[in-house]
C-alpha cells in the first residue's frame, strides 16, 4: 500500500528509528512500510497517523483497495 | 509498562529455575553415561556429545536472555526498546507465518525426544536428530524468506 511516510518524515526531518519508537515498532517495519512491503494494522495506521496529526486516509493511499 | 516488568520477573525466574534443571541434566548424562544405547561405540559418544551439547547451549542462551531481562529492568529506555522488539507487529506476522507457538512447540518435543532416544536406540535417535535438524532448517528458512518478503 502506498503511504506518505516516507514523505511527512523527511518534512518533520525525523529519522525512521525516531518514528518507530513514537508509534511502538521496530524501525524494520517503518522501512517496510515505506517500501510497500508491508501493510500496516488499522491501530498502527491510526498511531502513525496520530503522531503527524492527520487523518489515516491522508497517511495511507486506499486507492487500491477501493478498486476491489 | 509495569505489566510487562512483571512478566520479565516471572520469566526471569522460570528461566533460572530451568538453567539449574539443565546443569542437573548435564550431571545427570554423565551419571547414565553406561546407560550408552546398543550398537557402534563412536556413535553412541557423539549422542552423549549432542545430548550434553544441547543442555549447555541451553544455558548459555538461558544466561544471555538473564543478562539482557535484567539490564532491561534496571533502564528504561531499553525496557522500552524490548517491550517493542517483542510486540512489533510485523514481527508477529512473521511468527505467524512460519508457525508461532505450534512449531517452537513441536520442535521443543522434538529436541526433548532426541535426547530421551539416546539413552535407548541409536536408530531412534537418529532419526529424530534427522527430524531435529529438517525442523530448524524449515523454520529458519521460512524466517529469512518472509524477512525479506515483509
Amino acid at each position: 500500500m502506498k503511504t506518505k511516510i516516507q514523505e511527512l518524515r523527511k518534512q518533520r526531518k525525523l529519522s525512521q528509528e525516531e518514528l518507530a519508537t513514537a508509534v511502538g515498532v521496530t524501525r524494520q517495519t517503518i522501512t517496510s512500510l515505506e517500501c510497500r512491503k508491508y501493510t500496516a494494522s488499522l491501530i498502527l495506521a491510526y498511531k502513525i497517523a496520530k503522531y503527524f496529526g492527520l487523518t489515516i486516509e491522508e497517511v495511507f493511499d486506499f486507492s487500491e483497495v477501493e478498486k476491489f | 509498562m509495569e505489566n510487562f516488568n512483571k512478566i520479565l520477573k516471572k520469566r526471569m525466574a522460570i528461566i533460572i529455575g530451568f538453567n539449574l534443571l539443565s546443569g542437573v541434566f548435564i550431571i545427570l548424562t554423565g551419571a547414565f553415561e553406561n546407560m550408552k544405547a546398543i550398537g557402534s561405540e563412536n556413535f553412541a559418544d557423539m549422542i552423549h556429545g549432542f545430548q550434553v551439547g544441547i543442555f549447555f547451549a541451553l544455558q548459555i542462551m538461558m544466561l544471555v536472555y538473564i543478562t539482557k531481562y535484567a539490564k532491561s529492568l534496571k533502564n528504561e529506555d531499553l525496557l522500552k526498546k524490548l517491550y517493542i522488539e517483542e510486540n512489533d507487529e510485523r514481527k508477529k506476522l512473521i511468527q505467524d507465518k512460519i508457525g508461532g507457538v505450534g512449531f517452537n512447540f513441536t520442535l521443543g518435543v522434538i529436541a526433548t525426544a532426541t535426547v530421551i532416544a539416546g539413552f535407548f536406540h541409536q536408530i531412534v535417535f537418529a532419526t529424530l536428530f534427522g527430524v531435529l535438524i529438517f525442523t530448524v532448517l524449515v523454520k529458519g528458512l521460512l524466517k529469512i524468506y518472509y524477512r525479506k518478503k515483509f
